[in-house]
């Protein structure tokens, strides 16, 4: 844990903890990852990338009475799955339609899809990250 | 002899996308954070929380951004700058009690990051002309 997040202030960690905005922001990213792939790619793409963000301890907002850990890992885990599937929806799309394969804007979209599914993936591995520290491709100049 | 012209390349940032866009306006809308934000830090400034307002300027860091932020919510990041400034602008605050070496280097350190994002948070929004490079903050990577 990174003791010089703005989030494991005590009293932004109350914060957090009483805010029911944070609570639902959480459930309805949460529950958007539980869409279907075929229909809500860019929703779920969305959501994912809110977890990279947010997906954070005490920043996230769990369920009472829940481990954080675990709730947190289940999280990323979920989002690492349907973001995977997002990409899969895409890479077919892209196999059935050959112009799309040279076009610019679709192969940075996929290279920034697969940064972000590295992120995820770094999240849930427990050695540490040899990642770049730059964000995706298509984030742009996120600071 | 005819130019080619490059081919238009299209934004597809997680925030640009128009589907994306409107889940994130349905998200703002649903949840009223960003009224949340205001609210955490819309008052007297002898009453301002250091630790609170951090996270409001760390939370408008991550979410203040085209696509994500509700365009008619735009004065609520100014607030937000206006009101980390003034917490910025104090001296490092101390706790009730003693306080360890170490507690004390970690107050500072917690204050000259607070004024890092400040700054930061005011480039993104245009109240600020500098444009000498800037730290990502401390938080910043994304996979920690």
């Amino acid at each position: 844990m990174n003791s010089e997040s703005p989030w494991n202030d005590q009293d932004a960690i109350r914060w957090v903890a009483e805010s029911d905005s944070m609570r639902q922001l959480c459930r309805l990213i949460e529950g958007t990852l539980m869409l279907e792939v075929d229909s809500r790619p860019h929703e779920i793409r969305a959501a994912s990338c809110m977890v990279i963000l947010l997906a954070r301890r005490n920043l996230w907002s769990t369920a009472f009475g829940s481990d954080e850990v675990e709730e947190l890992d289940r999280l990323v885990g979920l989002a690492l799955r349907q973001l995977s599937a997002v990409k899969y929806l895409f890479e077919k799309n892209m196999r059935a339609n050959p112009q799309l394969q040279n076009d610019p804007s679709n192969k940075k979209f996929m290279e920034s899809v697969t940064q972000e599914i590295r992120i995820l993936e770094a999240r849930m591995s427990d050695t540490p990250s040899k990642l770049p520290e730059q964000p995706p491709c298509t984030w742009g100049n996120f600071w | 002899m005819s130019e080619r012209t490059p081919p238009k390349t299209i934004d597809w940032s997680p925030w640009t996308h128009p589907k994306a866009k409107r889940w994130f306006e349905e998200l703002m809308e649903q949840t009223h954070l960003p009224l949340m934000m205001e609210h955490a830090v819309d008052k007297p400034d002898d009453l301002l929380n250091e630790g609170e307002t951090r996270l409001m300027v760390a939370l408008a860091l991550l979410l203040g951004r085209d696509g994500i932020w509700p365009a008619q919510r735009d004065a609520i990041l100014r607030t937000v700058v206006r009101k980390g400034n003034v917490v910025a602008s104090r001296e490092a605050g101390s706790k009730a009690g003693a306080m360890s070496l170490a507690e004390h280097k970690n107050r500072a350190q917690q204050h000259a990051n607070l004024i890092q994002e400040v700054e930061m948070l005011r480039r993104r929004i245009g109240m600020s002309n500098r444009v000498t490079e800037i730290e990502p903050p401390k938080w910043g990577k994304f996979w920690s």
